[in-house]
């Protein structure tokens, strides 16, 4: 008989960390460990858990599987110096055991993106951005100058992890950023779902309507009605075909 | 005990679990609240397999991307503003500092009088508004009576011209003693009879003045009987 599956769905895919830990030989000091998750997200560069030491609280097991899993991670091909614990994570279904034999491309495909200098240029982001039009020319009636003379603002980020995201700086003087936010900057992870968007009222007017630009105050001039169709609607009583005659 | 609502579907129930409708099936739940965990599945529901389909990755991309880029925008406006907000209760509490009493105390006392010349000029105004409307209406109300006055005098002229019409005819002075001559002479007999048509029959032995000078309605007396008729 075929299973038949029934119930949610679930986003993880895998074991728990406790249950591969605890079947491994030392505990699994220095294997490789994969979370489907990431490897669904990003398959080109490669994350894995490489395990450092497991401290698991034994008194507690097996009704509960609690403990410290210091782990080396490594997220997208970009290690972080310091080991985490991920104990409280190790209970999600997750995770997935490297075999010996799979070790070597993951770590082959690692060095070839941390030699990949594209991965390690920064993306100059901006620190100024424009203000909003309307807050502009109040500025500028308050402060008795042009609109073009108001100033931008500074933005505020927060904190970004650098070890494990392309790593980004802000610019030196005389240089400019890669990108700009605010009112008139627009950036788009994906321009495809841009391609039929029609932003201007111009390209609009160019690619719908035809002939000169009608004025606002004359368009009833030019508006086409259909013409009416009494005949079928009447239907022909005594008094309406005395009317009619 | 609960309220009973009448609606298109059939009466609804508003318990305090929510509203139930009561129909020809039966009673059906309609919850408007989470199903507590002591309550079993449902047997239609059990056996089903709930597939939830994650957007596309390109479009979870971009909607993440776009809502970064507008809080940050956003969180730098705010910073802006707080900013420019410190800076100018900053500069208030400066001035608020700078300023000795007494020219504060003078400052004060020039405001209150301009104020107070303001207020003057405006209650002025609307006093002389106010006189010319109370003006006009005690005109209103004097032309009124004076009308009136006019009036009661024609109309005590006129009551006055008919008295003088009526009295002509009465008895004056001169003539009061024939006239009361006349009337003790006057031997007033009530030995007559009256028809039903006025008519007045009197007998054969008496000799009155009076049933002359009766007033005697010219038309016929009708009677309660005849009026049955």
């Amino acid at each position: 008989m075929p299973y038949r599956y029934f119930g949610r769905t679930n986003q993880h895919f895998g074991r728990p960390l406790w249950e591969i830990v605890m079947n491994l030989k030392n505990f699994g000091r220095g294997r490789l460990i994969m979370r489907s998750k990431y490897a669904e997200d990003c398959p080109d560069a490669p994350s894995y858990y490489k395990i450092v030491a497991v401290h698991p609280h034994i008194l507690e097991y097996p009704e509960n599987f609690k403990g410290n899993i210091y782990v080396e991670e490594v997220f997208r091909g970009r290690k972080r110096s310091e080991v985490i614990d991920i104990g409280t994570q190790a209970e999600w279904a997750d995770y997935q055991l490297i075999q010996k034999d799979q070790e070597g491309p993951i770590l082959k495909k690692v060095e070839e993106f941390m030699a990949d200098p594209k991965n390690h240029e920064p993306i100059i982001r901006p620190k100024t951005a424009p203000l909003p039009p309307i807050w502009k020319l109040l500025l500028a009636r308050e402060k008795n100058i042009s609109q073009a003379e108001v100033p931008e603002i500074p933005i505020v980020y927060q904190d970004i992890d650098p070890e494990l995201q392309h790593p980004t700086r802000l610019p030196n003087d005389g240089e400019e950023p890669h990108y700009k936010i605010g009112p008139g900057h627009f950036r788009s992870t994906h321009k495809e779902f841009y391609e039929h968007v029609i932003w201007n009222r111009e390209a609009a007017r160019e690619k719908y309507s035809q002939g000169p630009i009608p004025d606002p105050d004359f368009v009833y001039v030019d508006r086409r009605v259909p013409p009416l169709e009494l005949e079928k609607k009447i239907k022909q009583t005594k008094s309406s075909k005395q009317l009619l005659n | 005990m609960f309220p009973i609502v009448e609606s298109s579907l059939g009466r609804l129930i508003l318990s305090k679990k929510g509203l139930r409708l009561q129909c020809c099936i039966g009673y059906q739940s309609i919850r408007n609240y989470k199903k507590p965990m002591w309550v079993p599945i449902a047997p239609s529901k059990m056996y089903k397999n709930i597939v939830v389909i994650p957007p596309p990755k390109m479009e979870f991309q971009e909607e993440t991307a776009l809502r970064e880029t507008y809080e940050l925008y956003s969180r730098s406006l705010w910073k802006f503003q707080d900013g420019i907000s410190r800076e100018q209760e900053a500069q208030m509490q400066k001035e608020a500092i700078q300023v000795s009493e007494e020219v504060e105390l003078e400052r004060i006392f020039k405001m209150n009088d301009a104020e107070n010349e303001k207020v003057k000029k405006i209650r002025e105004e609307s006093v002389m508004k106010e006189w010319e409307e109370v003006e006009a209406e005690i005109l209103a109300k004097r032309k009124g009576l004076e009308e009136e006055e006019l009036l009661q005098l024609e109309e005590t002229e006129k009551l006055i011209q008919s008295e003088l019409k009526r009295l002509e005819k009465a008895i004056k002075i001169e003539d009061l003693d024939e006239v009361i001559d006349k009337a003790m002479a006057a031997e007033w007999d009530y030995n007559f009879a009256i028809d039903k048509s006025g008519k007045v029959v009197q007998g054969r032995y008496n000799n009155s003045i009076g049933p002359a000078d009766l007033s005697i309605p010219k038309e016929p007396m009708i009677t309660p009987i005849q009026e049955a008729k």
